[in-house]
């Protein structure tokens, strides 16, 4: 006795058993598909989270570091213009022999005054030490090295490529969710219109629709 | 059938209420990450930028007066005067840059070679902002993680529920094995219940 035979003689259509079997199996796809959807939007939002924090820790590093590199070149700088006037003031006074003794003395108390001012420019525009007291957070903005900032660069890259590909994946799975529900309203009108051709038109149609969701649903892993 | 959709609703009702709760803990963690950003990039602004540097002549007209006022020291007539000269002229430009920058001249943060502890003035600043440093965007995302993984099982839950219905079907349409279906479709639900209580109880 075949299956349709059995299901005849227990009182149910192959129609009926054929729309219950689609019904349920549409029930079951219906959850890995939304299991699947939450978990590519969960990988995908995390991703996404995590680039755009790291982009924004990336440009306040930029900036932070560019703010102390800045400083540090400009009081370098501007002690080194010291010393090398000093310097040209001293060469300068053997040519004017009536203030050469005045000139000599302030461009030697001048030059050592630079000297020391060029360590000052050192010790102020080197990044703070952690027993300042500065708060973990800025610590580490001021003390990002050349390596640091571009691991972090190449990490958001990775993670921004990372929130694309799951994003893609969900929306491949929304699409397969909306095939499903196609797929179940047509077995909704199949239950509704019963045997005829009416009802196993919508019956086979909502079938290939399922099989295509599923197919779709699938692809989203090769994303 | 109809109890497992009642029970899959619920579940991916719950579920749906997580995942919006994570989606709302990852959106304040990057909106926490940009306060904290503009706040600590402004700070830094503030004392290399209108601090420091005026802070930096200020000492140098110091080291200078004093390197002049050592040499007078060691000289005398003419050039003697001038190196005092030299010497008033840098304390009176000092006294003028300690108007607006008086923090150069606070031993606090005078460190013991004769420099200045900038680190030690930035953290100082920072001192008044203790909300802005209590800001922890990687704890909230880390909650927000938290909850899309408790929700991404949530909705794993609902496969049980999802199979119970498939029985339930089944059973309607093969009658004769309608015991055995409804077993185990009983089965599949008491599972999903199960592991929707666990999942709730370990969060």
């Amino acid at each position: 006795m075949d299956a349709d035979s059995v299901g005849e003689v227990e009182g149910r259509s192959p129609f009926d058993r054929r729309l219950a079997v689609l019904l349920g199996i549409a029930a079951v796809v219906a959850s890995l598909l939304a299991t699947a959807q939450v978990g590519f939007d969960r990988q995908a939002g995390q991703a996404s989270s995590r680039a755009t924090r790291l982009a924004t820790r990336l440009f306040e590093g930029l900036t932070g570091t560019g703010l102390l590199t800045s400083f540090q070149f400009g009081s370098l700088l501007q002690a080194n213009e010291g010393a090398l006037a000093s310097s040209a003031r001293q060469v300068a006074s053997f040519d004017h022999p009536d203030v050469a003794e005045v000139e000599l003395a302030i461009g030697k108390a001048s030059e050592t005054a630079s000297l020391r001012a060029l360590k000052l420019a050192g010790e102020m525009g080197s990044a703070p030490a952690a027993s300042t007291g500065l708060d973990p957070h800025t610590l580490s903005v001021l003390t990002r090295t050349t390596r640091q900032l571009q691991a972090d660069v190449a990490e958001q890259g990775a993670l921004v490529d990372r929130a694309q590909r799951f994003s893609a994946r969900s929306d491949r799975v929304v699409f397969a969710l909306s095939l499903l529900a196609i797929s179940g309203v047509l077995l909704g009108l199949a239950a509704v219109m019963k045997e005829g051709q009416p009802g196993r038109v919508s019956l086979w149609s909502a079938a290939a629709i399922l099989v295509l969701s599923v197919l779709v649903g699938g692809s989203a892993f090769l994303v | 059938m109809a109890t497992a959709a009642l029970l899959a609703a619920l579940i991916g009702g719950r579920a749906a209420l997580l995942s919006s709760s994570a989606s709302d803990l990852w959106g304040k963690a990057v909106r926490e990450q940009v306060k904290k950003a503009a706040a600590t990039v402004e700070q830094i602004r503030y004392i290399y930028v209108d601090r420091a540097p005026l802070i930096f002549r200020t000492l140098g007209a110091e080291i200078r007066s004093d390197e002049f006022r050592s040499a007078a020291g060691r000289a005398s007539g003419l050039v003697r005067s001038h190196l005092l000269v030299e010497a008033e002229a840098n304390d009176a430009l000092r006294e003028s840059l300690l108007g607006a920058v008086e923090e150069a001249g606070d031993e606090r943060y005078r460190t013991p070679t004769g420099g200045f502890d900038v680190g030690l003035l930035l953290a100082d600043s920072f001192a008044s902002y203790q909300d802005l440093l209590a800001i922890d965007p990687g704890a909230t995302q880390l909650r927000g993680d938290r909850l899309s993984r408790q929700a991404g099982l949530e909705v794993a839950a609902t496969i049980p529920v999802a199979l119970a219905f498939l029985f339930g079907a089944l059973a309607h349409g093969y009658p004769r094995r309608r015991r055995g279906l409804l077993v185990a479709g009983t089965g599949a639900m008491a599972i999903a219940v199960l592991a929707a209580v666990a999942i709730e109880a370990t969060a």
